[in-house]
């Protein structure tokens, strides 16, 4: 079956993340100089340096829920079977919020808070998504 | 500002609001600018410079003020979503300065209705966030309207109080969309979901239209024959100043920034809350008012709904919000609508939702002109 839905648009900024993400390891942006994580790619906004030491690093891929929604409208032909389905954003232990699907989970069971952890689609053979599942340990 | 004299809005003009499949863009832009510059009771040769939004379906207004024969020194395009028409003033107030014109035209005209748009359905719109399915401002809002939800522990329907509060006016009021179309609860429970927990009715009109706004120095504005409403103060907030991780607009809470722009906006106004005496409050989803009443300080934390369940949101409670029904009942002229019915209720021009006697009025406005950090914008207004 033929993947409708749209693919990620890789370029030199986040090439690194989805090449992990096919590997099926989740990366998370980080300032080598103070720690703080980041996603999406951004220069740190907590040091002063004019271009801080950014680069990617290995991740806990662990979070909570902080908010969804469930779309009843398709508004792109590759989500029309889906209907209704949820969009997420969690929390991820580093810090930063990350956009995703929750899996292996009814939407009336979703709660905020509920630990999360990433769970990775392989959708395309070139092309793997970060969803995340109610944490199982 | 910057000026010495204070800045008076001297005209408004609005064209019909619905699905006008027989209108251009451009003609839209040209009535509602015909309308303003009667309305502000100027000769169309006066207007030196023209600031325009293009809206969702029409490009920019350029061929409309030729059309009109409009003789500027300065035309130029400006987008920042629905906080354009509020910082469309601050940038009137450059062209003033500088004497590049004596009156501006601040214009604005959407096509969204008849041309069908969808606005975020596309990837090229919406990124990487479509790959999730993540599509329209709506959903972004949803987002939001859910977490407000949980965090107060708050049902569903939470919002039709905004909701019905909005169309009761509407219904007074023979200029709005929905004029004529009153509402029940039943009817906002039966409405389909869009992006849960939003419904079809927590959403603003999407309507073919254009408004204009005519933009004087005070003493300008004093020579027209309508009384002059002046800009006492404006302020601007942007999500990003308020963000350590760049300042995506769902993740970042409202009300600290739109607390920031008050402040702004109040100081430079020396007004207090008690001051206001109407409040047009930007309103593209159903949880904005509510979002507004509290950052403001009309109510506590998490009581909104209440707020306007128990009528202090309209006329004859604590302040009357959106008199004119609002983007949710009276039409989606971006930021534009709370602007025009500001400028309205201060000149005694609000028909049966007229708040009487009313002096000094709020007007708000949000938005950005791509993905991005969004802006939160006020300004106080009061009859001149």
């Amino acid at each position: 079956m033929v993947y409708a839905k749209p693919l990620p648009q890789v370029d030199a900024a986040n090439r690194e993340f989805w090449d992990a993400a096919r590997e099926h390891r989740f990366l998370l942006y980080r300032c080598e100089s103070c720690r703080t994580y980041y996603y999406p790619v951004m220069d740190c906004t907590t040091c002063d340096d004019i271009e801080p030491p950014m680069r990617w690093v290995e991740a806990s891929g662990r979070a909570n829920l902080f908010t969804w929604i469930v779309m009843h409208r398709p508004y792109h032909e590759g989500f029309r079977d889906d209907v209704p389905y949820n969009v997420a954003l969690v929390k991820l232990d580093e810090g930063p919020f990350f956009l995703t699907n929750i899996v292996d989970c009814k939407e009336r069971d979703l709660k905020e808070g509920t630990p999360m952890e990433v769970h990775f689609d392989d959708v395309t053979e070139e092309v793997t998504l970060p969803k995340f599942r109610p944490a199982t340990r | 500002m910057g000026n010495n004299e204070k800045l008076a809005i001297a005209g408004v003009g609005v064209t019909d609001l619905g699905d006008l499949p027989e209108e251009s863009g451009a003609m839209l832009a040209v009535k509602a600018m015909r309308a303003a510059i009667a309305d502000a009771g100027i000769h169309r040769r006066d207007v030196g410079a023209v600031f325009c939004q293009p809206g969702h379906g029409y490009g920019p207004a350029g061929e409309a003020v030729l059309r009109l024969g409009l003789p500027v020194n300065l035309y130029v395009d400006i987008q920042v979503g629905g906080a354009t028409a509020i910082l469309s003033i601050v940038a009137a107030s450059g062209a003033l300065r500088e004497g590049a014109a004596n009156c501006v035209i601040s214009v604005y005209a959407t096509k969204a209705r008849s041309a069908r748009v969808v606005v975020g359905e596309s990837q090229e719109e919406t990124g990487n966030e479509s790959v999730w399915g993540m599509f329209s401002p709506g959903a972004r809002n949803a987002m939001r309207a859910r977490h407000y939800l949980n965090k107060h522990q708050l049902p569903p329907d939470a919002f039709w109080p905004v909701v019905s509060n909005q169309r009761a006016h509407a219904n007074k009021r023979p200029d709005a969309m929905m004029y004529g179309h009153p509402l029940t609860m039943g009817d906002y429970q039966s409405a389909p979901w869009v992006a849960e927990p939003l419904r079809r009715l927590d959403y603003c009109m999407v309507n073919d239209g254009a408004a204009a706004l005519v933009i004087a120095n005070e003493s300008r504005a004093r020579d027209l024959p309508k009384p002059p409403v002046l800009v006492e103060g404006i302020g601007v907030s942007h999500a990003a100043s308020h963000s350590t991780r760049g300042g995506t607009d769902y993740e970042s809470d409202l009300d600290v920034f739109i607390r920031s722009a008050r402040d702004k906006a109040f100081r430079e106004a020396g007004v207090g809350l008690k001051d206001i005496d109407v409040a047009e409050l930007y309103d593209p989803f159903s949880i904005y008012p509510i979002v507004q009443a509290e950052a403001y300080g009309w109510c506590g934390e998490g009581e909104g709904s209440d707020f306007y369940a128990s009528g202090m949101g309209t006329l004859g409670g604590t302040i009357p919000v959106n008199t004119h029904g609002g983007h949710l009942s009276w039409g989606y002229l971006q930021g534009y609508g709370p602007v025009i019915e500001g400028v309205r209720q201060l000149r005694g021009e609000g028909g049966d939702t007229q708040v009487e006697g009313a002096q000094i009025a709020l007007v708000t406005g949000f938005g950005d002109g791509s993905a991005g950090s969004p802006a939160f914008v006020n300004a106080i207004l009061s009859r001149g």
